[in-house]
């Protein structure tokens, strides 16, 4: 009775069926009954007869990169290519624009685009693992805050006044032994504010302020800091139970609008006055 | 931005080439693709692979240029229906060669060169081990290996 058909087809059954071998018995009666194995087989052969086909891979020419940065009026530098190394005019180069206020309030109308798309589209294994050593997240922040701007109502006599939202201690996170800590408050009209403090400002490039999940595939960038200490707006809307991380990264001006992956220090928001943390 | 454009430039650029045809519509295409995605991306899941999402706009870049010279055509040429029907997209056959062959340049010797004999050359693995002077399991392990990661190139593409 014993099931043949339950293993798996190896690669190199794979290969030898995906270039016309025809299968045995066994990988045949498993490919029945596994879409699993028929889905890799299926690429296998697009693979081996894509191989098969000559084609043609072509550079784009430079002008193409130039019309690119035409159409969006960036000032991205052309030269800056990976590897590149960190443009180091960039500090005698105060541009306006180039330094960027709030994140996310950036647009492609302002004749100088500071800000760059949003989109993390790296792997950070360094604040990865940041995250996984156990960082504990507080609860849904965006309920908290909600209950928060409901209240007030029976303070009337007294005039509003900001709410402490949450705070995170931020942990080093390199060698650099960069630390803060970061507050959020909802403002009377409902608009939150984070405030960092970091015990060091950066010795160059600058630092950038996120909101981001744990395991940092997702992340809002705030806005920079260039000293010690900055608040700044936190779009309205924003689910702080998604994004529960507060992190500081790293930046150099190389126009790479996406976290550097060097993160300094991070830590999670645990709400105002909540001592029963989850 | 340009980040994305380093790394997937060529692909993008070759795939605009083998639909197009046209070196200059390929150029044209290929900076529409980067900045539609410089516009929209805010749409950008950054769990999925990069690539995966520009060859999705790459195709639509393709389908507009196409539907744009069936309309220039149209003014200059009453006749157009009777022109030959060109493959009028960027086929999966298409997708799935450049995208291989892009993930085999990227493979790093002495994969891509295992590869391209055993698949491109197809010769033996035997042959390609005495021309290599590799024992027959370490060929095989990496035409396994290989194989496995274009196969990954083109889950990118399947979303």
């Amino acid at each position: 009775m014993a099931e043949t058909t339950e293993r798996h087809l190896t690669e190199d059954d794979l290969a030898s069926i995906a270039t016309g071998q025809a299968p045995g018995p066994d990988a045949a009666a498993h490919l029945r009954s596994c879409p699993g194995c028929r889905l890799d087989l299926d690429r296998t052969e697009r693979v081996v007869s894509a191989l098969a086909e000559p084609v043609t891979l072509l550079e784009p020419p430079a002008g193409v990169w130039a019309g690119i940065e035409r159409e969006l009026g960036t000032q991205q530098d052309p030269d800056a290519g990976p590897g590149a190394s960190a443009v180091p005019d960039a500090s005698a180069d105060p541009a306006p624009g180039r330094h960027g206020g709030g994140g996310t309030l950036g647009s492609d109308e302002a004749g100088t685009v500071a800000f760059m798309p949003r989109a993390p589209r790296r792997r950070w294994p360094i604040i990865t693992a940041a995250a996984a050593a156990g960082l504990v997240v507080g609860a849904a922040g965006a309920a908290v805050v909600a209950g928060l701007l409901g209240q007030g109502d029976d303070r009337q006599d007294t005039p509003p006044q900001p709410v402490a939202v949450g705070e995170a201690v931020l942990a080093p996170v390199t060698d650099r032994e960069v630390e803060g800590r970061a507050e959020m408050v909802a403002e009377p009209d409902g608009a939150l504010r984070l405030t960092v403090d970091v015990s060091e400002g950066p010795q160059e490039g600058y630092y950038e302020v996120w909101l981001r999940d744990e395991q940092a595939s997702r992340l809002i960038s705030l806005g920079t800091v260039s000293g010690q200490s900055a608040t700044l707006p936190v779009p309205a809307g924003v689910d702080l139970g998604r994004f529960p991380v507060v992190d500081v990264s790293q930046e150099e001006f190389d126009g790479d609008p996406s976290h550097s992956g060097v993160t300094l220090a991070a830590g999670p928001m645990t709400r105002s006055g909540d001592t029963t943390a989850g | 931005m340009r980040e994305a454009y380093d790394q997937h430039g060529r692909l993008v650029f070759s795939l605009c080439m083998a639909a197009l045809s046209n070196r200059q519509d390929a150029e044209d295409a290929t900076q529409q693709v980067f900045t539609r995605a410089w516009r929209s991306r805010q749409a950008y899941d950054p769990t999925r692979p990069l690539g995966g999402w520009l060859t999705g706009i790459t195709r639509r870049v393709v389908a507009d240029t196409f539907t744009a010279r069936d309309r220039q055509r149209q003014l200059v040429d009453a006749t157009a229906g009777q022109h030959q029907r060109q493959d009028r997209q960027l086929s999966e056959q298409v997708i799935d060669r450049v995208l291989v062959h892009e993930a085999l340049d990227k493979l790093g010797p002495p994969q891509d060169e295992i590869l391209r004999m055993a698949f491109v050359q197809d010769l033996p693995q035997g042959q390609i081990a005495e021309q290599l002077g590799m024992p027959l399991g370490t060929v095989k392990s990496h035409v396994h290996r290989g194989l496995a990661r274009l196969r990954a190139a083109l889950e990118v593409n399947d979303g």
